[in-house]
């Protein structure tokens, strides 16, 4: 397996090639500065295929179009992968109670997107897996969330190494003086930035979620770079969303300490 | 002629023409200067249709400060203006009672602001997006493509739904099934629909709601919930989907009962 998948990718005239990703399978043919994406996605989320830029002959037999027309013949378009446009929903199989002055750690791999760049330039992205829609919080004050396809361990060597799927270290504290009676949490993708060690495998900031009161949502802090897990890591992609921008959640900078 | 000018200007009401000539040109200017710093600074701050309203009253304060400088120094008698204003004022009022009526409706749709430019509200039996909300109505474009002019006195009146407000909605399914089919297989496989469907929102959870007996079959309800902009392809595709699961699963849905009529007997006199 690769150990960086994403980058500059750069196509003879008329060569067609072809990645499969997980559930996610696409191709790429440049024609001079035009270059024409096509792609499809399985039902399944927990499709394991990870093949990169196999040259083939015919387009996909199935699958959406995108088209992108570089400033020259010779710009390279770049493949990057791209952390969650919405908050993810956790859902705990069963609920997990957490006793007063408790911590539990999770590892939680999400689905992402990858992004096609010109340059700096977004020119268009498109999901790994068609995450399924859902509604975080009560109806005045709530936000739009991706629903499926996560999965969660509390140690890091059970989750299956997937290089599509990034990891995120998750700390549930409860500093209340009751028990915490944990359900579902949500992940603040596009809060988080994307790290890469050095063996390629991708990884997210940390997440604190911190409970003072069991009358009150849980408090969400990021964590960049402290984790000792991530000290080693490359930055793949910047957070989408400035954290200050975004309700409910509290920034907690690795320099602010 | 120069010197008709000259003498003209030297005169008192010469003098006063030139400077009320002065005092419009820099009371001009003032609303040109003040309304686009206005602009420039609280774009951004303000929501479009109070920065409107606070350019109009820009505009309106100095040309009313304009004219009575301006009476002032033709030597009107203010007092004598203001009873005279008065008095047309009663006049017009009488004239034009649902023009009043808008702009103070106006006013407190303003105030109030329960939708906003660019919102689709419902206003009686018309749906539209909002174009803009003056001081006298609000302008619509219909899903059609009509453009409707709503007085803001209808619009204080009358409910008004606004479909823009939040970002998810409810799509309710009323179906009507055979006595003879079972309420759990049925239950299952909307819940299984609703689950396949990307459209469908996970939570708030779809709900399956039984409304009781009818003549010929059994009525009940499937709500599901997706994003607003979306809510139209789930009509669609959740329709679609529960007819092919249905025809799966062989659940029929039921058919209107219809009763023959007895022929007309003609009436004949005998």
């Amino acid at each position: 397996m690769a150990k960086q998948w994403w980058g500059d990718v750069t196509l003879e005239e008329d060569q067609l090639a072809r990645w499969d990703i997980g559930p996610l399978v696409f191709s790429l043919r440049r024609h001079g500065s035009e270059w024409r994406l096509q792609h499809y996605r399985d039902k399944d989320p927990e499709t394991d295929r990870f093949s990169l830029a196999q040259p083939i002959d015919r387009q996909l037999a199935k699958g959406d179009s995108l088209r992108f027309h570089l400033h020259d013949d010779n710009a390279a378009l770049r493949i990057q992968p791209l952390l969650g446009d919405r908050p993810f929903i956790i859902n705990t199989e069963i609920p997990l109670r957490v006793a007063p002055s408790g911590n539990i750690n999770f590892y939680i791999t999400t689905i992402m997107r990858l992004g096609f760049f010109n340059g700096t330039v977004l020119l268009a992205e498109i999901p790994i897996f068609d995450n399924r829609d859902s509604w975080f919080g009560d109806f005045l004050s709530g936000e739009l969330c991706y629903a499926s396809a996560t999965l969660a361990r509390t140690k890091l060597g059970t989750i299956p190494t997937r290089n599509y799927r990034p990891v995120t270290p998750v700390v549930v504290q409860n500093l209340s003086s009751a028990v915490l009676k944990l359900e579902k949490f949500k992940l603040p993708m596009p809060n988080l930035q994307l790290h890469s060690d050095k063996s390629g495998r991708l990884f997210t900031d940390s997440v604190y979620l911190e409970c003072k009161n069991i009358d009150r949502e849980l408090e969400i802090k990021v964590n960049r770079n402290s984790d000792e897990l991530l000290s080693s890591a490359g930055v793949v992609a910047p957070p989408r969303q400035l954290v200050k921008e975004s309700y409910g959640i509290r920034w907690q900078d690795s320099k602010q300490k | 002629m120069i010197d008709f000018i000259q003498n003209f200007f030297a005169s008192a009401h010469g003098e006063g023409l030139l400077r009320s000539v002065v005092i419009i040109l820099i009371g001009w200017l003032l609303i040109r200067s003040i309304s686009s710093a206005v602009r420039s600074t609280l774009t951004k701050k303000m929501s479009a249709q109070a920065l409107f309203l606070l350019l109009r009253l820009v505009k309106y304060g100095i040309t009313i400060i304009v004219f009575i400088t301006i009476m002032r120094l033709m030597g009107f008698k203010l007092t004598a203006f203001l009873g005279a204003a008065g008095i047309l004022t009663v006049a017009i009022g009488f004239a034009s009672q649902t023009s009043a009526s808008n702009l103070i409706s106006g006013l407190f749709l303003i105030a109030e602001r329960p939708f906003q430019i660019g919102d689709m509200i419902k206003v009686g039996e018309l749906v539209g997006e909002v174009l803009s909300i003056d001081l006298l109505s609000i302008k619509l474009r219909t899903p059609d493509n009509l453009f409707v002019r709503v007085p803001n006195e209808s619009i204080i009146k009358s409910n008004v739904t606004n479909l823009s407000r939040f970002p998810i909605r409810r799509f309710d399914l009323k179906m009507r099934l055979e006595f003879t089919e079972d309420l759990d297989k049925i239950k299952k496989c909307l819940l299984a629909v609703a689950a396949n469907n990307p459209i469908c929102l996970a939570e708030p959870q779809p709900i399956f709601i039984v409304s009781g007996f009818a003549d010929h079959g059994v009525d009940f309800q499937f709500s599901v919930w997706a994003q607003r902009e979306r809510l139209s392809d789930l009509r669609f595709s959740l329709v679609r989907d529960i007819l092919h699961a249905f025809a799966l699963e062989n659940i029929t849905i039921a058919k209107p009962l219809l009763k023959p009529e007895a022929p007309a007997v003609a009436k004949v006199d005998v």
